[in-house]
């Protein structure tokens, strides 16, 4: 079966995740800080009325925190009450509140077989693969695909 | 029977709420009866609610609800009818049912262990009537009513598309205020249930509910599918269609014309026997189960033919009451709350919406946005309606309570209900429910006493409980007052040292109001001994917490012999919050309004002074009581930055605000002085928000207050719900999230230990008395070189510097020119024993110019030294005499602290002012908050106050000639505003002396020219409580005048 994933960097690593639980991309910069809330947590958004919890994605990947640039962008996901049809029989979840994801610049859109992804390479850093759900080969690149659920309970 | 079909689940949860709305109404139209006398309204309402209940039950398959409903159905016909009374029995024993089926419906599924035994025994013999011996029904029931379809009856009946009764006959049931249905009657939905109910046919299956009226011939035809049928049932179109398992569309509801036509169209009914009852009563204990229409054989003790008459009276009554029901039943419709939640949010959504168009068009103020703008509130407002829930439904469980009490305790009790339909949110209703109920019990139990000791001390035997719900400052207050012994605060003073919930020290300090409120605090109970009915092993303190929790607060007031009233107010909704917004670092945060007591203005530079470490703590005096002090950016972890005097940000690096590496304060006495405008420029204007948690209160110290806003709380994601400092996050009306704070949270995440602060308290008693030792800012000055004066800071308006070339004589009385004034002078030499004045070798000497005093006189100093913040130990014995409060030592000189009111001969009574006369203050604010607060600074200090919501009002008030001493404005108003409001007086000649001042939170210096420019006298910056006060003396003192 054919899936499709949103493309995003962190410094230089280049990650997807499954569009089917992404619901927008957004360049809103109007973050509300949270004080004493984990270093991963960058803010609330007011998106059209909904907060929207705003979290730094790069922190569980292993990077450092990141600095907001021209090219920063957000990946508002799906609450797993929003995900279609389509999505639920992919088994693709996301998480009950809304969330986004503050990436450093987005990518293309890439369309891969099922049977493409494979394994997080065994090198990975353990606290790092285990937010992943595998790797697709890219071009000459290597695309992190991101275990939402997963990541979320960072 | 337990046998429940789990798959009709939201059918019986459907019955169920339904069943308990109808008993809510039974017990409180019989309570109604009880005292009131029988009315037939009242009677008709409750035998068609426990008829409702009757026929769901039979439904539905529960039989033990059915049989005491059954039975409850009969006594109240007869009684509606006239044949029986209603008696205590009757009453007791129909109110015991109610409570029976309140348990039966409460757990469903266990319906059959409820005993119902004993009740119904009294039930069948009050049915029976006095005469009678409890009859055994059931046997006479059996043979006097008709047998409905037997199952052998079925294949009697022609197959065929006829009627199965009569036209006379369904119009009989339409008459009893049943529904007819056409139906499409889908029989594999229904085959499950009809075996399992061992129905041989969908016919006796059918009638086993209701009245089957016609067939189209394919009921009981096992190859079709769907057969279509036309259905008499007591069901409302949604139960109805629940319980068919048909859509509500494909339902069409007959009326009696459709039915005619329907007979019209049809040969002639089949000669039916007389069948019919329809077995929504079960057989067995079936006497009068339909008692205007069965036979008056099953009704012991009625004439057939006043049954008869009766009946049909009786039909018509139910007839209209069944029409009333539902033309109410129009009027309401059960709504999922999420639907609700969504509409919520999309109003919100709306007003964003509305916001970036209002940016696209420029901001233009287009009067079609106005009007946008007022559909969407009132939009928002509308949709949080709905969450909102009649306290009634709290209220109305009372009288019974205190009826069954009352009857336990043998005291005489009437129960006085107001305010019922003031709304509050549906979860606020559903926490208070029980900490209502205790204090109730409270009440009844341990306030009002026995009837005959009432009567002794002169009272009614009846105690009077009153409770009053009503709406004040956006809040809504619950009042719980009884007429009772009232409380003995002595009396809780010492259980309160015993059970050792209260120091003595503590309680030596300790008003009246304080002392009562002991009872709250966790480890203490009133009674003596825990009796049944208020010792549950729930403590006042349970109380109290469990309103907080919902962000209200309780406060006891008790008169001994008269009575206790314990006042609750609450927030109307959970889902709104009242929030000041206050910013610290430049981040802004929401504080709900219910924690805040008030807020106290406190200046950057004298930060050092005013705030004294103390442990971990750090403590602000606020009246002479210790309030730990919190600073919000420390809680936050907010990196601390100070406004330089260039205006720009600094990190500030003292670690607290008692840190005297601060700016320091100026120590020179004029500039002690300067204008507001430069003050704001240096030292920072800072706030101390008084918060109340539970019985204690901490300040949080803020940078700036803004507005009071109404928010709507959202609750956090599970990423942040942790934080306990936030109560919620919220959009703002520019669209801004900002967070609401959690004042509970923030003591105890700033661990906030108010027991080690009674620790401090006890030191500060062993040292001297607390309020000696509040630190005030005392202006040193000589008269001879070698005397050193103290006199409270405050105390003078002004230091001016003059010459002694310049005084002029006047008899005896020396007078020297300040501006355009003679003002005399005051030698303290001459009042009291000290060396005359010496100045300086140019003759220059320094006027003080008093305030608080009406005074004209200005006292004469040769030389200013210092004004220090300092906590002054005034040793009083040493100089007595008029004018000299004592002596202390300050920067290790004796100093002599002068008492201006003796040196002025003036009283210190009937507040600030000297005249004794009660000065009226006209206070215009919109905010409640605020209003209350400015309301009671002033109360306390002699001022009588009359309030107005706005500029227009308070124009109105002054137009219409009624009088005032002066005017004090808020600026920002709806209506009329405070600029408006000024410039009008001012432009009217009637007001030409009278003072007007703003009070306001715009401190820009524009609206301080606009202020000035308006004719405001004085213009103040919300809020400090002492400058307000000196402003307003100010104001309405005299101008000071040569003698």
């Amino acid at each position: 079966m054919e899936k499709q994933f949103m493309t995003f960097y962190i410094a230089d690593g280049i990650y997807g995740i499954n569009i089917l639980g992404i619901r927008e991309i957004n360049n809103s910069r109007l973050f509300t800080p949270v004080p004493l809330a984990e270093d991963y947590i960058i803010g609330l958004l007011n998106l059209r009325g909904q907060i929207v919890t705003i979290w730094d994605t790069g922190i569980p990947l292993g990077y450092p925190k990141r600095e907001i640039g021209e090219e920063s962008s957000l990946l508002v996901m799906k609450t797993n009450a929003e995900l279609s049809p389509v999505a639920r029989k992919q088994d693709i979840l996301t998480h009950d509140s809304q969330v986004g994801l503050l990436v450093d610049r987005i990518g293309d859109v890439i369309s891969c077989d099922e049977n493409d992804i494979a394994p997080v390479p065994a090198h990975a850093e353990a606290e790092v693969a285990k937010h992943l759900e595998g790797v697709v080969q890219q071009e000459h690149t290597l695309v992190g695909l991101i275990d939402v659920p997963e990541l979320l309970k960072y | 029977m337990s046998e429940i079909e789990f798959e009709d689940a939201e059918l019986i949860n459907g019955f169920r709420e339904e069943s308990l709305e109808h008993i809510e109404v039974v017990e409180s139209k019989l309570l109604d009866l009880e005292s009131g006398g029988v009315n037939s309204d009242d009677i008709n309402e409750i035998f068609r609610s426990i008829h409702t209940i009757k026929g769901g039950s039979g439904f539905l398959g529960f039989e033990a609800v059915k049989e005491i409903s059954h039975w409850m159905e009969s006594l109240l016909d007869l009684i509606r009818n006239g044949k029986a009374e209603l008696s205590d029995e009757a009453a007791d024993v129909l109110l015991r049912g109610t409570d029976l089926l309140k348990a039966m419906l409460n757990d469903l599924a266990n319906q059959d262990q409820v005993p119902i035994q004993a009740e119904l025994e009294i039930l069948s013999r009050l049915v029976s009537g006095e005469a009678a011996a409890p009859p055994a029904p059931q046997p006479e029931a059996g043979a006097a009513e008709p047998e409905p379809a037997e199952p052998e009856a079925a294949p009697e009946q022609p197959v065929g598309a006829v009627p199965l009764i009569d036209k006379d006959e369904l119009d009989k049931y339409i008459a009893k205020g049943f529904n007819v249905y056409r139906i499409p009657f889908v029989k594999k939905d229904h085959d499950g249930k009809r075996k399992k109910k061992d129905f041989q046919t969908f016919r006796d299956y059918l009638n086993s509910f209701g009245c089957l009226a016609w067939e189209d011939g394919a009921l009981e035809d096992a190859d079709t599918a769907v057969s279509e049928i036309v259905f008499a049932t007591v069901l409302d179109v949604d139960f109805a269609s629940a319980s068919m398992k048909v859509k509500e569309s494909d339902m069409a509801k007959l009326s009696k014309e459709e039915c005619a036509a329907l007979y019209a169209s049809k040969p002639a009914p089949e000669p039916a026997k007389p069948k019919a009852e329809p077995r929504d009563d079960s057989p067995e204990p079936a006497v009068a189960s339909k008692p205007e229409s069965a036979p008056a054989a099953a009704k012991p003790k009625a004439a057939p033919a006043a049954a008869k008459d009766s009946g049909s009276s009786a039909v018509a009554a139910t007839k209209t009451a069944m029409a009333t029901m539902k033309s109410a039943a129009t009027t309401t419709v059960r709504v999922n709350t999420g639907l609700l939640n969504k509409l919520m949010n999309l109003a919100g959504e709306l007003i964003l919406s509305r916001n970036q168009l209002v940016q696209k068009l420029d901001n233009k103020d287009l009067a079609e946005l106005q009007s946008l703008n007022q559909r969407l509130s009132e939009l928002q407002e509308s949709v949080m309606q709905t969450r909102l829930q009649q306290v009634g439904a709290v209220f109305n469980k009372v009288p019974r309570m205190v009826r069954d009490l009352s009857r336990a305790l043998n005291k005489k009790i009437e129960v006085v209900l107001d305010g019922a339909d003031v709304e509050l949110d549906r979860t606020i209703i559903d926490s208070i429910t029980d900490p209502l109920t205790h204090l109730v019990r409270n009440s009844i139990d341990h306030g009002i006493e026995m009837p005959e000791d009432r009567t002794i001390v002169g009272k009614p035997a009846h105690g009077t409980l009153s409770l009053r719900a009503y709406h004040e400052g956006g809040q809504v207050n619950l009042e719980i007052s009884d007429d009772g012994r009232g409380i003995d605060p002595e009396k809780l003073k010492a259980n309160a040292l015993e059970k050792g919930v209260a120091t003595t020290d503590e309680l030596e300090n300790m008003g009246k109001r304080e002392a009562l409120n002991l009872i709250f605090r966790p480890g203490f109970s009133t009674a003596k001994e825990v009796t049944e009915i208020s010792g549950r092993g729930v403590g006042m303190d349970v109380v109290k917490t469990s309103f907080e929790k919902l962000g209200g607060t309780v406060d006891l007031n008790s008169e001994m012999g008269k009575g206790t009233t314990i006042q609750v107010k609450l927030p109307t909704t959970l889902a709104i919050v009242s929030s000041v917004m206050i910013s610290a670092e430049r981040q802004d945060f929401a504080i709900p309004q219910t924690n805040i007591e008030e807020i106290v203005r406190i200046r950057e530079n004298e930060i050092a002074a005013k705030l004294e470490r103390v442990g971990h703590y750090e403590i602000y005096r606020l009246r002479g009581k210790l309030l730990p002090v919190v600073r919000l950016a420390d809680v936050l972890g907010l990196e601390r930055t100070f406004i330089d005097k260039d205006g720009k940000a600094r990190k500030d690096r003292r670690r607290n605000l008692a840190d005297r590496r601060g700016p320091r304060p100026p120590e020179d006495a004029e500039q002690q002085r300067r204008t507001g405008e430069e003050r704001r420029a240096y030292g920072q204007t800072k706030y101390i928000v008084v918060l109340r948690v539970g019985v204690n209160q901490y300040g949080l110290l803020v940078d700036q207050i803004k507005d009071t806003e109404e928010v709507v709380v959202k609750p956090l994601s599970s990423f942040i719900n942790k934080i306990k400092v936030f109560y919620g996050s919220t959009i703002l009306g520019d669209g801004r999230v900002i967070m609401i704070m959690d004042c509970n949270g923030i003591a105890n995440t700033a661990k906030l230990k108010f027991d080690t602060l009674q620790d401090i308290v006890d030191q500060d008693a062993i040292n001297a008395q607390a309020g000696q030792h509040e630190t005030q800012s005392m202006l040193i000055f000589n008269n001879h070189p070698e005397e050193n004066f103290a006199l409270p800071l405050s105390f003078i308006t002004r230091i001016e510097k003059v010459n002694a070339a310049n005084i002029e004589m006047i008899g005896n009385q020396e007078f020297i020119q300040v501006g355009d004034k003679n003002v005399p002078l005051f030698r303290l030499e001459k009042k009291i024993g000290c060396k005359p004045g010496v100045f300086g070798e140019d003759g220059s000497f320094y006027l003080l110019i008093p305030n608080m005093v009406r005074s004209p006189y200005a006292i004469v100093a040769s030389r200013v030294q210092d004004v220090l913040n300092t906590t002054v130990d005034v040793q009083t014995d040493v100089m007595r005499q008029e004018g000299v409060l004592g002596s202390a030592i300050i920067k290790d000189r004796m100093t002599i602290v002068l008492d201006i009111y003796g040196l002025f001969q003036e009283t210190r009574d009937a507040g600030l002012l000297k005249d004794g006369q009660r000065r009226t203050v006209m206070l215009v604010e919109d905010t409640p908050f605020f209003r209350i607060m400015i309301r009671t600074y002033l109360a306390e200090n002699g001022f009588e106050v009359v309030e107005a919501n706005n500029g227009q009002e308070a124009w109105s008030r002054l137009d219409k000639g009624e009088s005032f001493d002066m005017v004090l404005s808020d600026i920002q108003m709806p209506v009329m505003n405070g600029f408006q409001l000024a410039a009008k007086i001012r432009a009217d000649p009637r007001f030409k002396t009278l003072p007007v001042m703003a009070i306001t939170a715009l401190d820009t210096p524009e609206s301080i020219a606009d202020g000035k420019e308006a004719g405001f006298d004085a213009y103040q910056i919300k809020l400090d409580k002492n400058e307000l006060l000196r402003t307003v003396t100010e104001l309405l003192s005299p101008e000071p005048q040569p003698a």
